[in-house]
């Protein structure tokens, strides 16, 4: 039985990479999803075996006899669960002694799956649905996305009013806002803070307000390819039309996905900075300054995406660290070792239990400093650690490193933490149906909203429907 | 060993090779199905190199894991393939070296039979030191991390095999009596009470046991989790060569 596979969609080296694996089981000892289910299988170990023996079911006797025996149906089963209980969170690379990929290789083989129409999971094919109709995983009408711009430019963040939609050549600085952030009223405060970060260091940047499309993070992470390609193609060409020369971004997904990924299917015409790496930049340039005290003990949560799928760890630390008043203590596992917060790879949507107990681990080491608060960079890290905050009981504060960074310009008072409501509980809306008569606006509908015609750059046409 | 020992006994290598590059060759036109791109095609040729000396050939990585580990992966790693030097080195002696020249005349003496034996005898316990550390994490101490399957199995017992019977070749042959620069093979000594055991008092059988035992644990090599020995070093090395490719933005 060869149940459809179509393994051409790896590459050559992906192939050898399930071949060296040496059994040492070092995986075993630092994944996430293994620590909380003790289940060989779901281990890269486990996994990698599964996944040699499906192979071999294709190519004949002599594949057979290096393969091992074929999967059976319940195996199969199993396999297919197995592959997407994984966070994607790369932690197996980097204990790897023969360092295979296995940050492609996951997603690769999750490609293969997909293709033959044995993946995702029905939970990600309710958030495909919601991105193919809404642009977003939150199910949230288009006409929403830019709401957090609109409330603040209404109350008493006022400043916010100053932000202009991004139209051809009107900005230099695109800020990205990312589905979560614009969606989940708990993080809105991350897009206001960075806002209010970036007009105090007077940078010249635009937003896409409804025109914003769904990066397509969550596609490429469950397997979805040519789905995910396909977006990335339209909103490559939406980002290039722009004439930006950086965009920038405060969520961690979206900037592996844009800056990472996006490079696979087509030129970028633009450098992508987290804005992180752009806060640091400008605070090396002395364009920002923090003077404003924040007497605050915290530690930091290196997001998987950031940290090891792009590789930056010293930016959001040295931002910390010029932080006055703040003391900064690290967790024992950090950097390349840094634990998941287990919403990753589509885990959240489909394992949301895993998901709690993944969390609940990182929040006790948390704990374990001594901090009052841990700070992350992305804000799907952010809802994710909340769940286990919420299941540990904990008295920790969850922080985006802009709100500490606004603060330290003096623009937000710590004492009161972002509110409201996020608009699907905290999870993607993966069950309903989408919501009818939620038209799309334009981005000079926003413009007029917000009551920024005084400073407001042309209204955008780039009202591009993904 | 006689001339038509010699011949059958290089004929079931060649069988041996055979077998063995048949399992290599069904495993890369496995790969060779992957027909996608391969993300990271920009090879950094200075990391690469840097990588064979740190990561493969020291290993590097597992040493930063557990130092008992890397002492016993390094010594298995290491006595395996210097004596397979070794080996590969008769032969060449054997077949391709005149017998006149210089090199052969050395090797025919004390001198060389002395160089052979240390060789053979310190990396061969080297080797033994590695397997008999696995086997004890393995199996008595029960390391969590090790998850014991047939292939497991099966490919530590034949390294040990190959090691041991090595030994008692080497036994057998010194309690003959007779062979240059004896003193040297220290390890060996210790195998000599071999040849009092029933059925081996002919040097040859045990050369002919070790031989198999070698043979078959090659061909046996593509076909288990032994192919690491083939697919790690180039895993290694082209994760190295590419890393910069995911290295920090800023």
């Amino acid at each position: 039985m060869t149940r459809g596979m179509d393994w051409s969609l790896l590459s050559w080296k992906q192939g050898l990479e399930l071949d060296s694996c040496v059994r040492c089981g070092e995986c075993t000892n630092w994944c996430p999803v293994y620590e909380q289910e003790q289940r060989e299988e779901v281990a890269p170990r486990g996994r990698a075996r599964s996944l040699r023996r499906l192979r071999g079911e294709v190519g004949g006797v002599l594949a057979r006899l290096v393969s091992g025996r074929p999967l059976s149906d319940e195996e199969f089963a199993a396999l297919k669960e197995d592959l997407y209980q994984c966070t994607t969170c790369g932690q197996c690379h980097f204990v790897c002694p023969t360092g295979i990929d296995t940050m492609d290789l996951w997603e690769s083989v999750r490609a293969v799956f997909a293709a033959a129409g044995e993946g995702p999971l029905p939970p990600h094919e309710a958030l495909y649905r919601n991105i193919a109709e809404y642009d977003n995983p939150w199910q949230q009408p288009r006409s929403s996305r830019d709401r957090w711009a609109v409330r603040a430019a209404k109350g008493k963040n006022a400043e916010i009013a100053r932000v202009a939609t991004a139209a051809p050549g009107t900005s230099e600085v695109l800020l990205f806002v990312g589905c979560t952030a614009s969606f989940d009223m708990n993080l809105k405060q991350v897009a206001i803070n960075t806002t209010k970060v970036l007009q105090k260091a007077g940078v010249d940047f635009s937003i896409l307000g409804q025109a914003e499309p769904c990066c397509g993070s969550t596609m490429r992470r469950v397997g979805m390819l040519d789905r995910f390609e396909e977006r990335a193609r339209e909103n490559i060409e939406q980002f290039n039309g722009l004439g930006i020369k950086t965009l920038v971004t405060s969520c961690s997904g979206c900037f592996k996905t844009i800056g990472r990924d996006y490079p696979k299917v087509g030129e970028l015409d633009f450098e992508v900075l987290h804005v992180s790496q752009y806060l640091l930049r400008l605070l090396e340039q002395g364009v920002l300054t923090l003077d404003t005290e924040v007497p605050l003990t915290v530690t930091y949560h290196d997001p998987c995406h950031f940290g090891r799928h792009a590789g930056v760890f010293e930016a959001p630390r040295k931002v910390l660290g010029r932080i006055p008043g703040l003391e900064f203590r690290e967790m024992e596992r950090i950097r390349e070792n840094s634990r998941c917060c287990g919403a990753g790879g589509g885990v959240k949507a489909a394992y949301p239990g895993l998901q709690g107990s993944i969390s609940h681990a990182r929040i006790k080491e948390a704990e374990a400093t001594g901090a009052e608060a841990i700070v992350s960079t992305c804000p799907f890290c952010y809802q994710g650690l909340q769940v286990g905050m919420q299941g540990a009981g904990s008295s920790l504060r969850m922080m985006d490193l802009t709100e500490l960074v606004s603060a330290a310009i003096g623009g937000t008072s710590l004492e009161s933490p972002a509110g409201g409501e996020s608009p699907a509980g905290g999870e993607p809306a993966v069950g309903a149906e989408p919501e009818a008569g939620a038209e799309p606006r334009t981005g000079a509908d926003i413009t007029a909203e917000a009551n920024v015609a005084a400073e407001a750059r042309a209204p955008a046409d780039a009202t591009t429907e993904a | 060993m006689g001339y038509g020992h010699s011949i059958v006994f290089y004929v079931l290598a060649t069988l041996a090779g055979v077998v063995m590059a048949v399992g290599v060759a069904a495993r890369v036109m496995i790969w060779r199905r992957g027909k996608a791109p391969s993300w990271h095609s920009d090879l950094d040729r200075g990391a690469l190199a840097r990588a064979v000396i740190s990561r493969v050939l020291l290993q590097s990585a597992l040493r930063r894991q557990s130092l008992l580990r890397w002492a016993m992966h390094m010594a298995i790693f290491w006595g395996f393939v210097l004596l397979f030097v070794e080996s590969l080195w008769l032969m060449v002696l054997e077949w391709f070296v005149p017998e006149e020249s210089g090199l052969a005349v050395f090797f025919e003496g004390a001198g060389g039979h002395a160089l052979l034996n240390v060789w053979g005898d310190v990396w061969g316990l080297v080797l033994l030191a590695g397997l008999v550390v696995a086997l004890v994490r393995r199996y008595v101490a029960r390391t969590p991390q090790l998850e014991t399957l047939a292939d497991d199995a099966v490919a530590l017992w034949f390294l040990l095999g190959v090691s041991l019977t090595g030994f008692a070749a080497e036994g057998v042959r010194l309690a003959g009596g007779g062979q240059p620069a004896a003193e040297w093979a220290f390890a060996g000594a210790a195998f000599t009470w071999v040849a009092a055991l029933p059925g081996v008092e002919d040097m040859m059988t045990l050369f002919w046991v070790h031989g198999l035992v070698s043979l078959a644990f090659l061909a046996y090599i593509p076909y288990s989790k032994l192919v690491h020995m083939i697919t790690a070093p180039i895993e290694i090395s082209l994760a190295a060569a590419t890393a910069h490719e995911r290295s920090e933005a800023i």
